[in-house]
């Protein structure tokens, strides 16, 4: 009978223990939530969500394609407060999430996406910053789209979600595509070099120049290409970090490849990169692809 | 009584044999963990192998099985040896490879033998120095597609392994866990075996090994040869000139881990630019690095066995061994016509070590003779390698 009062007790003070350890982390942290969508003109000319069955229209040609696949990594995120601090957020885990990269999956594997997506989808992350912030405190949102260095490197064939997708990784350059934007294009891409034809224009931002260390595995690269993005708005939470794919393949001819594997693979020698780089800031200017929605 | 205390003796003994023989089976049903032993003639370096997939023989046998089984293709066309063939030292006799849809690869399907000793493993490709990391690009690579599995399509493979039996075991044995449900066929273990199978293919009983041992002599015009291949004129040794005949090598000594530098080459075979530059797609080092003055630069290849191994070069765009001791005797490759025209000997990446060679046609002759020599017939008929499913 003491002995069940004892145990009574500790759990008592257990339970009082994980009471006080909740009650502090709530009280020392601010949930944050990051919405995530992307927007393209429909060959009706209206700017609209992006689905796997419409139709839409790209580039300087303003060539008709059908979404393909559409995924991209975020980290590094922060939250920027009225004093101008940036605050770090820590994810929730998650089938999309570790606590310093998540997943968006804007792609459901239907219709023209059938081919290459999944029927997984994400358009939100959630997370924490460390200490009490009313909402019209965080007037604005920071972030990379990429993995970061330590974990890109890791092989996808033994990591932990949203790292173990072989469709985001890059096995022959040792790392992970960043961001996977592919297009089906309807009347197909022509090969400037052999005038053959391929379905797909793609583009996949990632590390490049890598070299490995043979002795111990780890990588070295050149090209971080991790595009940086910074929205103001007090009510960031409220909207849509849209992405823009006019906006991506603005000053782009997504009907023809003019070197290397078909659209932009983010190496250097890849002449089909520069008209796509010059909208995201990666080799210099502003990014202009990621905006916030207007409601 | 003798008669009757024999007869017991008899039965115990029969007991206690049963009994042992018992014990013994089911100690040989446990995993066969044992750490792998090289077979190595003392010419070679102790090789290297990642701390995190130490070799063992249960490992190779399941990548054994793995590396031929057909249901790691997408549409159950193609395996890893269907462009690794083992008769001709793991390469598919093609100028380049074809993926199990049809779509061709850019470059012709390289040997894997000695691979253990390489420390970059693609025809250009610095990034990738594991073949963990190596062999899920022919698994899953897009830009070709190879052997075409995606997310969605290697669950099915998972599915598969579930269902099958002897997979059950060989995956137990060679990890020292159940293997049940299909998630438990994670691609981890499924790459960690295959890279197992594939370091543990070596090549060291050629006919030139035997020479080098005492147990074989070479003629005259063999050795002529192998004068030439080591000497000051041809010169073939700067690139060719490590045990396993190339530049870049990887191993253990002193238990520490052994790197060479690490070379990539342009011996002149096309000039499509003042930059230098070689067919699209197959720009070599400059698609990995993208730096001005890499394009044409390749790894050089393996010689063992070279003589089973045609065509040649990164494209196979040299037919025979005669064409490719022309491009390096001429300096480079003029190609007169067609979309590829140009002259490679005057390629501004081109190696300095690649420059006209006075050499003769029988001085290219005994070349030949000699690279002949380093052809391992055990290596091309080795049950060790073979297929485990015929």
């Amino acid at each position: 009978m003491q002995m069940r009062i004892a145990m009574t007790h500790n759990k008592i003070l257990l339970a009082l223990t994980l009471l006080s350890i909740s009650v502090t982390a709530h009280a020392n942290t601010t949930p944050i939530t990051l919405n995530f969508g992307a927007v393209a003109k429909t060959t009706t000319g209206k700017m609209s969500a992006v689905n796997c069955q419409d139709s839409y229209v790209f580039g300087t040609q303003k060539t008709a394609a059908n979404l393909a696949d559409l995924r991209f990594y975020v980290s590094n995120i922060k939250v920027i407060t009225t004093k101008g601090q940036e605050l770090p957020v820590t994810l929730a885990s998650s089938h999309f999430a570790q606590n310093d990269v998540g997943l968006i999956d804007l792609e459901n594997g239907t219709g023209s996406c059938a081919n290459r997506g999944n029927k997984d989808t994400n358009t939100q992350l959630t997370g924490t910053v460390l200490g009490h912030y009313q909402p019209n405190e965080l007037v604005g949102i920071r972030f990379e789209v990429g993995v970061p260095t330590a974990k890109n490197h890791t092989l996808f064939s033994n990591a932990d979600a949203p790292l173990n997708i072989q469709a985001m990784s890059w096995a022959w350059l040792a790392g992970r595509k960043f961001m996977k934007v592919e297009l089906a294009v309807k009347e197909k891409v022509r090969n400037l070099s052999d005038g053959t034809s391929a379905p797909l224009y793609n583009v996949h931002f990632g590390r490049t120049g890598c070299t490995g260390e043979p002795a111990t595995g780890t990588i070295e690269c050149t090209n971080d290409n991790k595009i940086s993005v910074k929205l103001m708005d007090k009510r960031w939470q409220q909207k849509t970090i849209e992405l823009d794919l006019n906006a991506l393949f603005a000053k782009t001819n997504i009907a023809q490849n003019q070197s290397g594997a078909v659209g932009c693979m983010s190496a250097e020698a890849d002449k089909d990169c520069a008209s796509i780089f010059s909208n995201t800031g990666l080799k210099g200017g502003t990014q202009s692809i990621f905006r916030l929605s207007k409601k | 009584m003798q008669h009757k205390t024999s007869w017991v003796l008899i039965l115990t003994t029969t007991a206690l044999l049963a009994g042992w023989l018992t014990f013994f089976n089911s100690r040989q049903a446990k995993p066969i963990t044992t750490a792998w032993v090289w077979e190595l003639p003392p010419t070679f370096p102790t090789p290297f192998v990642p701390d995190d997939n130490p070799i063992t023989y249960a490992k190779v046998e399941l990548g054994r099985h793995l590396f031929y089984d057909t249901r790691l293709s997408v549409n159950g066309k193609i395996s890893c040896a269907t462009c690794h063939i083992q008769a001709l030292a793991f390469t598919d006799g093609k100028a380049t490879a074809v993926g199990t849809t049809g779509e061709l690869h850019p470059r012709n399907s390289q040997s894997l033998v000695n691979l253990v000793f390489s420390p970059t493993l693609n025809w250009a490709n610095p990034a990738v120095t594991r073949l963990e990391t190596q062999l899920l690009t022919p698994l899953f690579g897009e830009h070709p597609i190879e052997m075409g599995l995606t997310d969605d399509e290697f669950k099915k493979v998972q599915h598969a392994f579930a269902n099958d039996k002897r997979y059950q075991k060989l995956f137990e044995n060679a990890y020292n866990k159940p293997y049940r449900l299909p998630d438990d066929f994670r691609l981890d273990d499924i790459a960690k075996a295959i890279a197992s199978f594939e370091r543990s293919i070596t090549s060291t009983n050629s006919k030139y090994d035997q020479y080098l041992a005492g147990q074989a002599t070479l003629t005259a015009s063999e050795k002529r040869g192998m004068d030439l291949f080591f000497g000051e004129k041809a010169e073939c040794s700067h690139c060719h000139g490590s045990i396993n005949f190339n530049d870049q090598m990887i191993y253990t000594k002193n238990s520490k881990t052994q790197v060479t530098d690490i070379n990539f080459h342009n011996t002149g075979l096309y000039n499509l630019s003042d930059q230098g530059d070689y067919p699209e797609q197959n720009q070599g080092l400059f698609e990995v690095t993208g730096e001005a003055g890499s394009q044409g630069k390749f790894k050089a290849p393996s010689l063992r066995n070279v003589a089973v191994t045609a065509p040649y070069n990164h494209d196979g765009s040299s037919k025979t061994l005669q064409a490719v001791l022309q491009n390096y005797a001429n300096g480079g490759r003029m190609i007169t016509d067609g979309k590829y025209q140009g002259d490679g000997r005057h390629n501004v990446n081109k190696s300095d070590l690649i420059v006209n060679i006075d050499l003769s046609e029988s001085e290219q002759a005994d070349i030949i003779e000699f690279l002949n020599t380093l052809t391992d017939e055990t290596l091309l008929t080795n049950p060790a390698y073979a297929n485990p499913f015929q």
